[in-house]
Formats: structure tokens, C-alpha cells, sequence
């Protein structure tokens, strides 16, 4: 177990950066989810890790030693991979025992390791058999062992369960979660799964072209994103935005107005910024309430509604521009089908963005 | 069934038939006149009427015909041997390496196979001459990897470059070295691939004729397509027919049965690749 951090770490192909300049520390037995769409780097900084690329700039600490000069096998890390990358003609036993083969334990020993492992991820029966002859949620299973026989100081994941069906993800998640527990291991999970990112980390990492969005526990993301992008990337559905211009600001206020006239309130901080200056204002769909036309604070027309069973989502269209509201109702409360809707966007659940996209600091500290 | 499908399966099977004809009947036809003595052998018969085997016998009494099947197959055995592992290795530097003039490097390694034998052999011939393996087995199984090396090297690569890169990244986080990553890893999964192209590595160099003839002078180092080319009869209006016949059909059998045997390993081979993991 280690700690890992990165210091001005950056990564070019050619000339195009992938990787851009990011500190991160990760603490010792933390489990560090890697979140971003596709293309962000968020495998490529992984990958940095692990030492199967080359870092362009900066530099690796792992355990407080420097590890970009070390190939792979040397850091520590252990990997599951995407597709698993189990060796085909190897049995199981063979895939788990291949890297400590490598270290040239001793065969009593290798043998012990590879069943204890086995049994703790409940594949001990399985040990003579052939990848193929596994299902996908045993072979992830393998995968998993493969990366705990060798006792590594770090893991990674890249987006092991992405292959896995829903029901079987749910389990392997659980799963995931109990080993960190049990292993006390210091974790690195790369996933553009939210449910799985929210679920398993300590500490989310929201990467975004390469840098690093913002960093830090998964319900401080949730309510007080630094950015726009990191509050429309975390949650769903995604936060509702509005545009709108600053009116007023006071200590812990502001005030401003929207497109088609109204004006809304939230509780925030925002006197570094002009008056006048254009703004974006977020809610989330859970906190949008409905209420009737003359209470309410924009009105709309219902364009959807969809009930999920224990929650229903209302997409409610607030002006002829396209801009629509969703609010997140329980079920039973849902307006009539295309009728005209009020919606009401407490003060104290409204965020605010600057031209920049930068968060402006919330005055209340709302669980 | 009925009528409408019954056609199409007649004609399928027309289709085999005159394919296996064609391929087979020129070796039957060589069978058949290996067992013939005399006059006989200018008579066209379609079945073996006579079994004679004294052309068999006289094949191996009137030239050191032991010798140079023992010659081609070590000739044969240490081409394949060496164009596989030279291949496997420069396969896996192609395929799994990015570097200056990769491309260049495997377009000159297909072009070397454009070229005509006739035309490289007056150059191998000078080199040949000049490392001193004139008339000399290792000079054949030099010479022959020109012909096998750009063809295996170019399947190996491809069959390489499909092996999925996480399986190699696996295994360098495992901690192995190119060289077990080479032999543990990705051996055994291009095996239908080494022994498909080693099959055919083989049936080069066995058959091979040109250099064989140039590079060589003495019976005693002759592999068996120039020796049996280089059968004469009593005098030189004479073909001892029935003699070359025999010869023929003894060097065939060993590449039929290699054929035969590993025809169940490569489709074997194949449908146990399951590299998907």
C-alpha cells in the first residue's frame, strides 16, 4: 500500500497534448476514481501510472520514490484491464501464477498465493479451466485475482465492468468495494460510469481535455461543483441551465434576471462580478419543485413526462429559444400533459456561473 | 427433396470431383507409371495392371537417392526452422514497435520477393562463392530463406498485429521481458500461423530447383528435385522413365503426410484461438 502523487504531469502524442499539467495525491489506502466523457485522458493518465506510457513532462511519486524512470513491473501496480487481457492458453491458475512466476517465487509459494486468492474471489473451482470456457463475469473475476495475487502496492482499473451486463456490474461493483475494504488497498478506477464513480471513490477526479476539472470527495462534487462542466457532468439527469444576467449581488445573494422577464434569486457570492454581467444559473432536476403558474418562478409548457416507477422526470419548455427545464417529481405529482407548468427554484439549491464557466461560492452548505 | 435443390448439390459435387481430378490425377497417373517396367511405360493405362517394384528399387541402387532425401529434408527442416524464428522476431519488432521506416522496412521486405529467381542468382551465386559454401548444404538453406523469409515475415506480422495490445501490456505489468512476452505469450497463440506458414516454408524449399542446381556440384550434395531431374538412362537417347516416376512419387509422400498432419492442427489451431477475452 502507497501513496501517489503526480506532480505537472503532462503527456503528449506528436504535438497534440493528452495530458496537461495535473497535480494529484492520492492517500494511502484511498480508492481515486478517474470521471470524464470520452476523450478526456482519463486512461491515458492511468496509463501514465502504471508506466505503459511515458510521461512527456513532471513526475510520479509512488511511495514517495519518483517511479517514471522504472519500467511497469518495477512500480508496483497491478492492472484489469478493459477486455480483462487474460492469456487465452493459459489456465487460470496459469494467468494468476504468470507474474509471480516472473518474480521467481518459489513454485509452494506461487501455489498458495494463487489459491488463497482463488478462494477469497470465490474461483477456486475454476482454476484448471481456460479463459473461453469462462463466462464474462467469472473471467472478470480472474481478472481481478490476476491483478491481487501479486500483492501490488497500487491497483488499477480501467473501466473494468464497462463489458459486463447491468445486473452482473451492480454485483462486481459491490465487489470492488468489499475487496477495497478488505485489502485496504490504494485504488486508481477509471470509469465514465457515474453511478460507479459516485459509489466507490474517496476522492472523484473530474478530468476535462486533459486537465483536471475538479478534484475531491463525490458529494462535495455533488454540491458545490467548481465549474459548470464538472455540475452538468455529475448527477442524472444532468443540472438544468439557465442563462441569465446579473442584477443585483449582495453578501451571500444575488439577484438576476432571465431571457423572458422573470428574475430569480440564489444564494451565492457573487460581488466579484459586475452587474449587468451575463451569468448561468444551475438546479439540479430533485430540486426543481412544481407549483402553480401564479407562485411560481418561470412558467412553462410540459413537453414530456416520463415515469420511472419510484420517480418521474417532467421536461417543461421555459421560452421559444429551446430552453428546457427538467424537474425530478415523485410519482403521482406529475402535471397534465402539455399544459402550462409552474416551477419554483429555491434560492438556496441554485448555483451560479460566471461568463468563464467558474462556480461562483455558495453561501449555504446544504447537505 | 426436392428437385430444386437437388441440382445445385449435383452440380457442387461435379465441381469436387473435377477439382480432385485435376489435382490428383497427374500424381496417380505418376503412381501408376512408376510400377510399370520395359515397353510398358509407353502404353497409357489408367489402372495398374502390373506391380512392379524393381523402379524403386533401381532409384536408390543406380544414385545415392538415400542421401539426398536426407539432404532436402535437412535442407527443408533448417529453412523452416530459421525463417520462423527469424520471422517471429522481426515480426514482432514490425508489428509491435513503432519506428523510423517501419513501412519501408516491410515494402522492401515484400519487394524482395518480387524479384525472379534468375535474377538474384548470378549475385548468389558471387556470395555463395565468396562465404566458401559452394557445394554445400548450408549454402542451399542460406540461400532458400530469400525465397521463404519475406513471406512468413509479412504473415507473421499481420497475424501478430492482430493479437490484442493488452494482452502484451498484461504482460509487461506482470513483469515479463520482450523475450517471454514473445515465446509465453505470443507463440502460442500464432501457432496455426507458424505452422501454416512453416508448412509452406517446407514444400518451398523441398521443391525448390534453380539454386539447388547452381549451388550445387557433386550427387552426394544434390537435394531430390535436381537428382531426379539429373536421372539418366543407359545412353542419352534413353529416359528411364518408370525410374523417375518412382523418385517422384517417393518425394511427394512426405509432403502429403506433413500436409495431412497438420491439416488437423491448423484448424485446431484456429478455432481454439478464442483471443476475445
Amino acid at each position: 500500500m502507497a501513496e501517489v502523487n503526480l506532480r505537472g504531469v503532462s503527456k503528449r502524442f506528436g504535438r497534440v497534448p493528452v495530458i496537461q499539467d495535473v497535480d494529484l495525491d492520492i492517500a494511502t489506502g484511498e480508492c481515486c476514481c478517474f470521471v470524464g466523457p470520452s476523450g478526456c485522458g482519463k486512461s491515458t493518465l492511468l496509463r501514465l501510472i502504471a508506466g505503459l506510457e511515458d510521461v512527456s513532462a513532471g513526475d510520479i511519486r509512488i511511495g514517495g520514490e519518483s517511479v517514471v524512470d522504472r519500467p511497469p513491473s518495477e512500480r508496483g501496480v497491478a492492472m484489469v484491464f478493459q477486455s480483462y487481457a487474460l492469456y487465452p492458453h493459459m489456465t487460470v491458475y496459469q494467468n494468476m501464477a504468470f507474474g509471480l512466476q516472473r518474480e521467481r517465487l518459489r513454485r509452494k509459494a506461487i501455489r498458495a498465493r494463487v489459491e488463497e486468492t482463488a478462494r477469497m474471489l470465490h474461483i477456486d473451482a475454476l482454476l484448471d479451466r481456460l479463459p473461453r470456457q469462462l463466462s464474462g463475469g467469472q473471467r472478470q473475476r480472474v481478472a481481478i485475482g490476476r491483478a491481487i495475487v501479486r500483492q501490488p502496492r497500487i491497483f488499477l482499473f480501467d473501466e473494468p465492468l464497462s463489458n459486463l451486463d447491468a445486473a452482473l456490474r451492480q454485483q462486481t461493483r459491490v465487489e470492488i468495494a468489499r475487496l477495497h475494504t478488505q485489502l485496504d488497498a490504494t485504488m486508481i478506477y477509471v470509469t465514465h460510469d457515474q453511478v460507479e464513480a459516485m459509489t466507490l471513490a474517496d476522492t472523484l477526479v473530474v478530468l476535462r481535455d486533459g486537465r483536471v476539472a475538479q478534484v475531491g470527495a463525490p458529494l462535495d462534487l455533488y454540491h458545490a461543483p467548481a465549474n459548470q462542466f464538472v455540475a452538468g457532468f455529475i448527477g442524472s439527469p444532468p443540472m438544468n441551465f439557465l442563462p441569465a444576467r446579473l442584477t443585483a449581488t449582495g453578501p451571500g445573494t444575488a439577484r438576476m434576471a432571465l431571457p423572458n422577464g422573470g428574475s430569480l434569486s440564489a444564494d451565492v457570492d457573487a460581488r466579484h462580478l459586475a452587474p449587468g454581467s451575463p451569468v448561468t444559473c444551475g438546479i439540479r432536476p430533485e430540486h426543481v419543485e412544481l407549483s402553480p403558474t401564479s407562485d411560481a418562478d418561470l412558467c412553462g409548457q410540459v413537453v414530456l413526462r416520463e415515469r420511472l416507477g419510484d420517480h418521474s422526470l417532467v421536461v417543461v419548455s421555459v421560452d421559444d429559444h429551446g430552453t428546457s427545464v427538467t424537474a425530478k417529481v415523485a410519482p403521482g405529482t406529475e402535471p397534465p400533459d402539455q399544459g402550462p407548468v409552474g416551477l419554483r427554484l429555491p434560492s438556496t439549491r441554485c448555483h451560479l456561473f460566471d461568463a468563464q464557466e467558474q462556480a461562483c461560492r455558495r453561501s449555504s452548505t446544504l447537505p | 427433396m426436392t428437385a430444386g435443390s437437388r441440382l445445385p448439390r449435383f452440380g457442387f459435387a461435379l465441381a469436387v470431383i473435377a477439382i480432385v481430378v485435376y489435382a490428383v490425377f497427374p500424381f496417380y497417373y505418376a503412381v501408376v507409371t512408376s510400377l510399370k517396367s520395359g515397353s510398358a511405360l509407353f502404353q497409357v493405362d489408367y489402372f495398374p495392371f502390373s506391380w512392379e517394384w524393381g523402379n524403386y528399387v533401381a532409384v536408390f541402387e543406380q544414385q545415392p537417392f538415400g542421401r539426398n532425401i536426407l539432404n532436402s529434408v535437412a535442407v527443408a527442416t533448417a529453412v523452416v526452422t530459421f525463417s520462423l524464428a527469424l520471422a517471429t522476431l522481426a515480426a514482432f519488432a514490425l508489428s509491435r514497435f513503432r519506428f523510423r521506416g517501419r513501412a519501408l522496412l516491410l515494402m522492401t521486405v515484400l519487394a524482395v520477393s518480387m524479384f525472379p529467381q534468375v535474377a538474384v542468382l548470378s549475385g548468389m551465386f558471387e556470395l555463395i562463392r565468396s562465404l566458401g559454401l559452394y557445394n554445400s548444404l548450408s549454402g542451399l538453406m542460406l540461400s532458400y530463406l530469400i525465397l521463404t523469409l519475406p513471406f512468413t515475415v509479412w504473415v507473421l506480422t499481420t497475424f501478430m498485429r492482430e493479437l490484442p495490445k493488452e494482452l502484451e501490456e498484461a504482460a509487461i505489468i506482470d513483469g515479463a521481458s520482450h523475450w517471454t512476452i514473445v515465446t509465453r505469450i505470443f507463440l502460442p497463440l500464432l501457432w496455426p500461423a507458424m505452422v501454416t506458414t512453416g508448412l509452406l516454408a517446407f514444400i518451398q524449399a523441398w521443391n525448390e530447383f534453380l539454386f539447388a542446381l547452381t549451388f550445387t556440384l557433386t550427387n552426394e550434395q544434390r537435394t531430390v528435385p535436381v537428382a531426379i531431374a539429373l536421372i539418366s538412362g543407359g545412353s542419352q537417347f534413353e529416359l528411364p522413365w518408370g525410374n523417375i516416376m518412382a523418385a517422384s512419387v517417393i518425394v511427394t509422400l512426405p509432403v502429403v503426410a506433413l500436409v495431412m498432419v497438420f491439416q488437423r492442427r491448423i484448424v485446431a489451431g484456429l478455432t481454439a484461438g478464442a483471443l476475445k477475452g
